[in-house]
């Protein structure tokens, strides 16, 4: 009998407790007291009710930091897996409030429940070193995002898009597993650390690659890496825009750190070697294929692009080439993998906001309907031109500091082997500003279709709009703020 | 040695029994892949003998081969599925799909040629109800409750997605 | 050091501006446009006061604040105080100051006047980041962000096309030049370990060689930024195309400050570049000094003469920083920015008076309409030309004297032809448009400017005369040659200076003055059409539509960006969705049959391109 601390348990996952408990609140709530409420009201108190419980569940984190390591790395808590969590809540609660305008569906019980539940499993998927309780997570996050890409109920394109987005992730899950088993089976253990402990050594086994391949697939499927990309651009385009800006945040973070944690706790020591047309196998030169991949690819086919949201997918498969390259920045990387993903997160779900608040005004969201958006609305005009000018790494917005921080761990973790790659992504991100100004150009200087009524948008999404164009700009000018704490030791 | 035996038997049933579910050549009936899935199944379960995982056995049967089973020849009756029984198997489709698999079944058998399979100790096997309900509340006890918020999101899902409009 | 506040004063005091005119202010026009103009006039006095108390010594002095340390990556917020950084704030504040006074009369009754102001204190603010910052990051910043506040003012009519495309040209092409900046930064960074100027000077003072075999590439590298906003040769084309901005910010950003920022920078880590690396930066800077001279004999606008004058000035400018002489270059570059702002507010003062025409064969004899104008005018055109005893001569004469020393005479002769050409193209503008009778109607309406803007014509004109007496070579050589430097000297002794001691190049840079001016007489003292065409034929074509390189980048550069993104987009649209009928979309008749979307060949040809990236991603890693 092994001795269990239950106690122990419920204090390190409180924070996901208090949010699993929000959800079925929210639940019960919908259907015990609202079914006779007006909609707008309805939404607006279970959209409240939803970010109140996120906040509870980040303040409960910063009041009771506990700290540990519950059964062998099924639960491990850290200060920087705390912060981690905490931006996802945080994320969640903007995709909450970013929701308020929205008439998209009349399930908003459900809507909010799976809102939570998803990041009640990205929080685990953070916090666990266990192969186990990450493919667990995993599903539960992203059988939430499938049901949440779904949930445009007239239009049948959301439909269409959730069924890409399921299939391709039940495919992926499937080659995960496999790779899991596989490494279990060569390590006898589903533990990280004692699965680096037990592969030990630089030499990869055969089946070692296999399984380092297949697992980077099912993550590289959730960080939309090229080749693994096909699903994102129709599923940004498609899905209601807060679910899309949801998958595209907070899934991406907490993917990105947990495929960072695999591959570096998991299978430190097999790092192998990547430089320029001489490679070691290895994870880096794994990585760093997806990563020129994914550099390429989506740049260069957000150029062509005509609808925003789907420029915004391709950019987003760019980005995840990015960052990549800090989880070759190994420790030192970490960091700045984290801080851009967390900036990155902010800036596309405001942009997500704005290109929602168009689509609800004009009716798309094609480049085109975004003309003479300065003069209609010169706030959310000027929050997407942070937004794009942060994507596109110009100082002093986040996007440009997290780059900067990226590359130069890259570096000088894999003393100038990846220099190939950093040129790459800095010459990438030079074509990138290309089609970033496409946008602004629609919204500064094409003038606005005549006969477009002026009506009030809600106050609540953009609220959240101009609250994560204010937190690029402060994190771009003051980076240490969030640097400091990620990498404190 | 038998258990070997059994094994590749019981792994090249389920391949082929899996495979007639989503393509067979003699038959498009859906309730023909219903019941190759029942078979697949049945199969699986015999594996789970294999590894002395009785509990687990038993339930692959009766929750799988049986309750799922029944919903699925349900929910084929329900809906009308004449027209997939009229359609024909796309050649790009095969053709595609064979070279995709066949890459990575090449690539998957030549890495199993070349890996050095070393003799691993086989593990204690134990797959009683008693050691596995242990495991479950004390070891695995986190997946375990993970995986019912998983079920909870999925019947959310499942009903969501279902009803037409509901209030 | 006294009064440490006053820099961080003189550096915030725009932003505050520009921040509150934007949240604020827009409606309120007189107060956004006094703001803004208090910010930087209070900055340039108090750069004064601040010089006057803490007289310039070569002992740089640093306040700063940590901005970032993560571990080994430290990196501070920090205003580094030395003579370069000094004299550059007080030009950047001076002529700012004055431009801005300027604009209030120029934009008097246009409607975004405060968005122009906030705009205008943004790069003010910007520029000054420049030019105080003391380490890399910081200064790509401020360097991005005068990038961001020029794209902003460029497109400030946005009403016209052609302005918001110059913007985005200038924009995307200085992006092409950042990608070696970033790229030179960090590889310092990883080879020293340290972005602050002042280690990295340490260091490599300490040894030569610590930056090992990197040494030329990483100076080429940064030098990439300064070609990208100092727009030379080969990423020169974005400048021309950025006069489509309002007259004064041409002057202050296209010609006076922000496109002398990669010359102040090139300056500022002269200590990083080796032989080799300053070697191609001389070529480059003087190609660049002679093709848009060529260029801009044959233009007809009258701000893209002054556009490409100052192409082929910069060109001079970086032609002394290859040539060992940041001392030279920088002197060249303050004097410039004096000359040159001034004459692009004499543009556009006649161009206001021509109500907006800005082409130079449709005025003519505003001499004796503007005479305000006309002569300072006149003073900004000799001092450009190199005449004695007006500011131009001096700094030209210092980079002429620097190539000549170093005895690289293949570029002494370029930079003697170059000022010849200069001579020649100015005074061809000088001639048309103000002598003659007016050849277009608003040319003879034309009537003199407002005093707003003609005063600082004034204060402009004056610095140029003086410009190049007043020691400001001194000063500059307290900074790169401490050793070398004796006492200022007198102003009168400054005057003959050049002569005595280096009688050739002043003599050569005198004659071709003279010579172009001589030419520029001939030819265009009685013409009312341009008399080149006729004698020069395809030459003069190929000057006019400046030897094509517009056109060779729409044909190479641009058609293969254009051709690689339509692949790649093909690539994802139609490779997957359009193998089989169906376009990326489902159709109305699968509304709610989500069963039947399984066999739609959209969704097969995503899984078998998805298999095969994991079958290729199998192989790669197995090998």
């Amino acid at each position: 009998m092994i001795p269990v601390n239950y106690l122990d348990l419920l204090r390190l996952a409180a924070p996901e407790t208090v949010v699993l408990a929000g959800a079925l609140v929210v639940l019960g709530v919908d259907l015990l007291a609202l079914r006779e409420v007006e909609t707008g009201l309805r939404r607006l108190l279970l959209l409240i009710l939803g970010a109140v419980t996120c906040g509870a569940a980040i303040a409960w984190m910063a009041a009771f930091p506990n700290l540990g390591n519950f059964m062998q790395g099924m639960l491990v808590v850290t200060p920087l897996t705390q912060w981690v969590k905490g931006g996802v809540l945080a994320l969640a609660i903007l995709t909450l409030l970013l929701s308020g305008g929205a008439s998209f569906t009349n399930h908003w019980g459900e809507y909010v429940a799976l809102l939570l539940l998803s990041a009640v499993g990205l929080m685990f998927l953070v916090s666990s070193e266990s192969l186990l309780v990450i493919f667990i997570a995993l599903e539960l996050a992203s059988l939430s995002l499938y049901i949440l890409a779904a949930f445009h109920h007239d239009a049948p394109e959301s439909a269409e898009a959730a069924l890409k987005y399921f299939l391709f992730g039940s495919v992926s899950a499937g080659f995960m597993l496999f790779g899991l088993s596989l490494l279990y089976g060569l390590s006898g253990s589903i533990d990280l650390r004692e699965i680096a402990a037990a592969l030990g050594g630089p030499f990869l086994d055969p089946l070692l690659a296999v399984a380092m391949v297949t697992v980077a697939v099912g993550l590289g499927f959730k960080i939309a890496a090229a080749p693994f990309h096909l699903w994102a651009p129709d599923v940004y385009q498609a899905a209601p825009p807060p679910s899309a800006a949801f998958i595209a945040s907070a899934s991406k973070l907490a993917s990105f750190f947990v495929l960072a944690k695999v591959l570096s706790v998991g299978m430190g020591g097999l790092e192998g070697r990547a430089v320029f047309g001489d490679y070691l196998p290895g994870w880096v030169p794994l990585l760093a294929a997806l990563a020129a991949a994914s550099l390429l690819w989506g740049n260069l086919a957000a150029i062509v692009q005509t609808n925003v949201r789907r420029l915004i997918a391709y950019s987003a498969i760019a980005h995840a080439g990015y960052m990549l390259l800090g989880i070759m920045g190994g420790k030192a990387g970490l960091p700045a993998l984290v801080y851009y993903a967390m900036t990155y997160g902010f800036t596309t779900l405001g942009a997500f906001g704005v290109a929602s608040l168009v689509r609800d005004r004009v009716g798309g969201d094609n480049l085109s309907d975004f003309a003479g958006l300065s003069r209609r609305e010169p706030w959310m005009a000027f929050c997407m031109l942070v937004f794009m000018l942060s994507l596109a790494g110009i100082p002093p917005l986040a996007g440009f500091f997290g780059k900067f921080y990226l590359f130069a761990a890259a570096l000088k973790t894999s003393s100038l082997d990846l220099l190939w790659l950093v040129i790459l992504a800095i010459g990438m991100s030079a074509v990138s500003l290309y089609y970033y100004l496409q946008v602004l150009k629609q919204i500064y200087v094409v003038p606005p279709p005549s006969g477009l009524a002026a009506a009030p948008i809600p106050s609540l999404p953009k609220t959240v709009i101009i609250l994560a164009a204010l937190t690029v700009i402060v994190l771009g000018c003051a980076p240490n703020l969030l640097l400091r704490v990620l990498a404190a030791p | 040695m038998t258990a070997d035996l059994l094994f590749y038997l019981f792994a090249a049933c389920t391949l082929v029994c899996g495979f007639l579910v989503i393509a067979n050549p003699f038959s498009l009936n859906p309730v023909t892949s219903a019941m190759f899935l029942v078979l697949t199944m049945v199969f699986l379960a015999g594996l789970f003998v294999l590894l002395h995982a009785f509990f687990l056995a038993a339930i692959q049967v009766l929750v799988y081969a049986g309750a799922v089973m029944v919903l699925f020849l349900f929910v084929i009756m329900l809906l009308d599925l004449k027209a997939e029984e009229r359609r024909r198997l796309k050649v790009f489709g095969i053709t595609t799909g064979l070279i995709a698999v066949g890459a990575i079944l090449f690539i998957f058998l030549n890495t199993l040629a070349q890996a050095p399979l070393g003799a691993s100790t086989t593990p204690e096997l134990e797959g009683t109800t008693m050691a596995l309900g242990k495991l479950l509340f004390t070891r695995y006890l986190l997946p375990f409750e993970v995986v019912s918020v998983l079920l909870l999101v999925a019947m959310i899902g499942a009903i969501f997605l279902s009803k037409k409009e509901l209030k | 050091m006294k009064l440490e506040i006053l820099p961080w004063l003189i550096l915030f005091l725009p932003l505050v501006a520009a921040g509150w005119i934007t949240l604020f202010t827009l409606r309120n026009q007189k107060l956004s446009v006094g703001l803004s103009i208090g910010a930087v006039v209070t900055g340039f006095v108090l750069s004064v006061l601040f010089v006057a108390v803490n007289p310039l010594t070569p002992a740089p002095q640093e306040l700063s604040l940590n901005w970032l340390s993560i571990g080994e990556f430290q990196v501070q917020f920090g205003l580094r105080l030395d003579p370069l950084s000094l004299l550059m704030m007080l030009v950047v504040t001076g002529v700012a100051g004055v431009i801005h006074i300027y604009s209030w009369g120029y934009m008097r009754g246009d409607r975004g006047i405060s968005r122009y102001f906030a705009c205008l204190s943004l790069f003010t603010f910007s520029m000054l980041g420049i030019v105080l910052a003391n380490n890399f990051l910081q200064l790509f910043i401020f360097w991005e962000l005068v990038g961001v506040s020029s794209y902003l003012l460029i497109g400030f009519w946005y009403e016209k096309p052609a302005a918001a495309d110059a913007g985005k040209k200038a924009f995307i092409t200085n992006r092409l030049g950042d990608f070696g900046f970033i790229l030179g930064i960090l590889t310092v960074w990883a080879a020293l370990g340290s972005l602050n100027f002042g280690v990295l000077a340490e260091k490599l003072g300490a040894n030569r060689e610590a930056l090992g075999g990197a040494a030329t590439l990483a100076g080429l590298l940064i030098f990439c930024g300064a070609v990208g906003k100092s727009a030379q040769f080969p990423l020169h084309v974005w400048l021309p195309d950025a006069m489509e901005g309002p007259t004064p910010v041409s002057a202050l950003i296209h010609a006076a400050t922000m496109v002398a920022a990669g010359v102040y920078m090139l300056c500022r880590v002269f200590f990083l570049l080796n032989a080799g690396a300053l070697e191609i930066i001389a070529w480059i800077g003087g190609f660049t000094a002679l093709i848009s001279a060529l260029m801009a004999i044959q233009q007809n606008d009258i701000k893209r003469i002054l556009a490409y004058s100052t192409l082929s000035q910069l060109g001079y400018m970086v032609m002394a920083v290859g040539l060992h002489g940041p001392t030279p270059a920088m002197f060249h570059l303050t004097t410039h920015a004096f000359f040159k702002a001034l004459l692009f507010l004499g543009a556009g003062s006649v161009i206001i008076a021509c109500h907006h025409e800005q082409d130079i064969w449709k005025m003519g004899g505003l001499g004796r309409k503007m005479p305000v104008t006309f002569w300072t005018f006149l003073a900004g055109t000799l001092a450009l030309a190199g005449v004695w005893p007006l500011s131009g001569f001096f700094s030209k004469d210092a980079i002429l004297a620097e190539a000549f020393e170093r005895h690289h005479y293949a570029l002494f002769a370029l930079g003697v032809m170059v000022a010849l050409l200069t001579t020649f193209y100015m005074f061809r503008l000088v001639f048309v448009v103000f002598f003659r009778p007016a050849r277009a109607e608003p040319a003879g309406h034309a009537v003199e400017s407002p005093q707003v803007m003609l005063w600082p014509l004034r204060i402009l004109a004056t610095l140029s005369i003086v410009g190049g007496v007043i020691s400001l070579d001194h000063y500059y050589r307290l900074q790169f040659e401490p050793a070398a430097v004796g006492a200022a000297l007198s102003w009168t002794a400054q005057l003959t200076h050049p002569f005595a001691h280096a009688p050739v190049p002043a003599a050569f840079g005198l004659a071709a003055a003279l010579a172009g001016f001589a030419c520029a007489w001939l030819l265009y003292r009685r013409a009312d059409v341009d008399p080149l065409p006729a004698r020069l034929g395809p030459v003069a074509r190929a000057m006019r539509d400046r030897f094509y390189f517009d056109e060779l980048y729409q044909a190479t550069v641009i058609r293969a960006h254009d051709f690689i993104a339509t692949i790649a987009d093909w690539a994802d649209r139609w490779l997957i969705a359009g193998l089989v009928v169906r376009g990326t979309h489902g159709t109305t008749e699968l509304i709610g049959r989500a069963l039947r979307l399984v066999q739609t060949g959209n969704l097969q040809t995503y899984a078998f391109l998805f298999a095969l990236g994991v079958a290729f991603v199998l192989w790669w890693v197995l090998g």
